[in-house]
């Protein structure tokens, strides 16, 4: 069981104890912040943000970063587009490649936003029971016409955290199969164009077929979406509405800041 | 030549509130042309420990070695073949002979060797040639296992670590599985394995370990075993050391319902003709 990132860990912090939509809401709310953060005291102040919730919550911050690790290729990869292709000249050259100090801040720029992003994602749902997530977006989701596209409040918001319960189970069987394919003398380092499909081949097919099992196994136990009634009921306390307004000073002071 | 595990602990986890002991001070050599069985209650360390046989996971504290090698080494991982407990999904190419010919080739092994190398594993583990063209997605479960243990045999380890590999396999695929695990064995290679039921293995085993909280609780012949007071003993090994125990003289290394079968009628018929 590889249960280190991504999951949810038991806990009687505030932030354990706040509604989740007050969460969901926090979370929507601080990645367009930081999707709109440009300059360096903009990330300061949301490295902060992250580090100030992360106390609150009493986890440590290592479970948090031990949930980038499974996107580091992707951050590289991100930052290096973001070098490479960033449009003024090169002001040094790194092999063939003209770099310039533009591009690697552009670069640290558009990667950090992306680590934050995954951060507060990752305290969300380190707090938060997954159950209490699927409520929580399925409530607020119940004012839109939905009905209209076929599909219930509830079916969409199932679906939403089914996929990130499935993250930690994805990661662990990419990890058996690397195991495998590396004790059959696998080498991504030396032979990528052999690795990357006996790694690809194999996760594709499990996935098609963990898939398939859970919906039959959903069906089997009478799943039958919008029907069904909740064991738990959602309710807005004090902590809710101070902390939505803590929130939204953050954001004034981020969007109206006087530095 | 052999593997020795000295003195490894390891923990999954390591500082966070998670981490939790796995193995504690584990050691254990495995000689040459051994037929190791492992056993275990469930979440002992049985698969953690064989991961560190080829380097997949490395020791916290103390030292495993292959043939003098650190098992981390790619010299080790040459000589240490491993089989998961689902080894199907390790299948990935288009064709069996591409997917049994992987680990040789990542180990430099081409052309006509190549071609050798495969079709004498194939036969081996008992498959026909004629699968050799078929995707390995169209064989039934028990096949599947038997090209991936193939694909293992195909780099010519010294030592063989198989992974639960009888789970979900019919009476025919564990009985295909367990006589190509014989054969290989008699070829000189050294077989650990891990499984629940001893009964698929215990004609070849030569060796018992029973694992129990992160520790090896029981090691010695498969006879010793059966007189211990350890769970998971087979049926008929346990009725011969009851009937043993009442007085019974029955003989050893008796396996199988047939062998139990023969033993009783030969005992009944010697009381018969004692009257
Ligand atoms: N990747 C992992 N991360 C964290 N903990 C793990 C991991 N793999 C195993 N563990 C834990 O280590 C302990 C031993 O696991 P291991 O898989 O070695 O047991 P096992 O003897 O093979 O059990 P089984 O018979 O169920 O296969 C278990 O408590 C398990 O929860
Ligand atoms: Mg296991």
């Amino acid at each position: 069981m590889n249960e280190l990132f991504f999951s949810y860990i038991e806990g009687r912090s505030v932030l354990h104890r706040l509604d989740p939509r007050t969460k969901l809401v926090s979370v929507m709310l601080l990645s367009v912040v930081v999707l709109r953060a440009s300059s360096f005291q903009d990330m300061v102040l949301l490295s902060s943000a992250f580090l100030l919730f992360a106390l609150l919550a009493k986890q440590g911050i290592k479970h948090h970063l031990n949930s980038l690790r499974p996107m580091l290729l992707f951050f590289i990869f991100i930052f290096l587009v973001e070098v490479m292709f960033s449009e003024s000249e090169g002001s040094f050259y790194l092999g063939p490649l003209g770099v310039s100090y533009e591009g690697l801040w552009k670069g640290m720029l558009v990667t950090s936003r992306f680590i934050l992003l995954v951060l507060f994602a990752s305290l969300l749902i380190s707090t938060t029971r997954p159950a209490l997530i699927t409520l929580g977006i399925e409530r607020m989701l119940r004012p839109l016409p939905l009905s209209l596209l076929g599909i219930s409040s509830y079916d969409l918001a199932t679906m939403m955290s089914i996929s990130m319960r499935f993250v930690p189970l994805l990661h662990e069987s990419l990890q058996q199969i690397t195991e495998a394919q590396v004790s059959r003398g696998m080498d991504l380092r030396r032979n990528p164009l052999k690795a990357i499909p006996s790694i690809a081949v194999p996760m594709i097919r499990n996935t098609l077929r963990v898939t398939e099992d859970l919906a039959m196994a959903m069906e089997s136990r009478c799943y039958q979406g919008a029907y069904r009634t909740s064991m738990l009921e959602l309710d807005l306390h004090k902590e809710d509405w101070l902390s939505l307004l803590m929130l939204a000073f953050i954001i004034i002071l981020f969007f109206y800041s006087p530095i | 030549m052999s593997v020795i595990v000295e003195n490894v602990s390891f923990s999954y986890a390591r500082k966070t509130q998670l981490e939790q002991m796995v193995l504690d001070k584990v050691s254990l050599k495995i000689g040459e042309g051994e037929f190791l069985v492992i056993m275990g209650e469930v979440g002992s360390g049985k698969t953690t420990l064989v991961k560190h046989f080829n380097g997949l996971l490395k020791p916290i504290f103390g030292k495993v070695t292959v043939d003098g090698y650190n098992a981390a080494s790619v010299h080790a991982r040459k000589l240490v073949g491993m089989l998961f407990q689902f080894p199907q999904q390790q299948l990935f190419a288009r064709t069996v002979f591409e997917d049994v010919a992987f680990a040789p080739s990542n180990f430099g092994i081409s052309g006509e060797e190549l071609r050798s190398k495969v079709s004498w594993s194939l036969k081996l583990v008992g498959m026909d040639e004629k699968i050799t063209s078929r995707s390995p997605f169209s064989l039934s479960n028990g096949h599947m296992r038997l090209v991936a243990l193939a694909g293992v045999i195909a780099a010519s380890p010294k030592y063989i670590v198989l992974d639960e590999p009888f789970t979900g396999l019919d009476p025919k695929g564990i009985k295909e599985l367990s006589k190509a695990l014989a054969q290989v064995h008699a070829m000189g290679v050294t077989i650990v394995v891990i499984t629940h039921n001893l009964d698929h293995v215990l004609p070849s085993a030569t060796r018992m370990v029973f694992m129990g909280q992160g520790k090896i609780a029981f090691d010695g012949t498969p006879d010793n075993y059966f007189l211990s007071t350890l769970p998971q003993i087979p049926d008929i090994p346990l009725l011969m050391r009851e009937l043993r125990r009442c007085g019974v003289k029955v003989k050893d290394q008796i396996f199988d319902v047939e062998e139990a079968f023969q033993e009783i009628m030969r005992i009944k018929r010697m009381g018969t003709a004692h009257e």
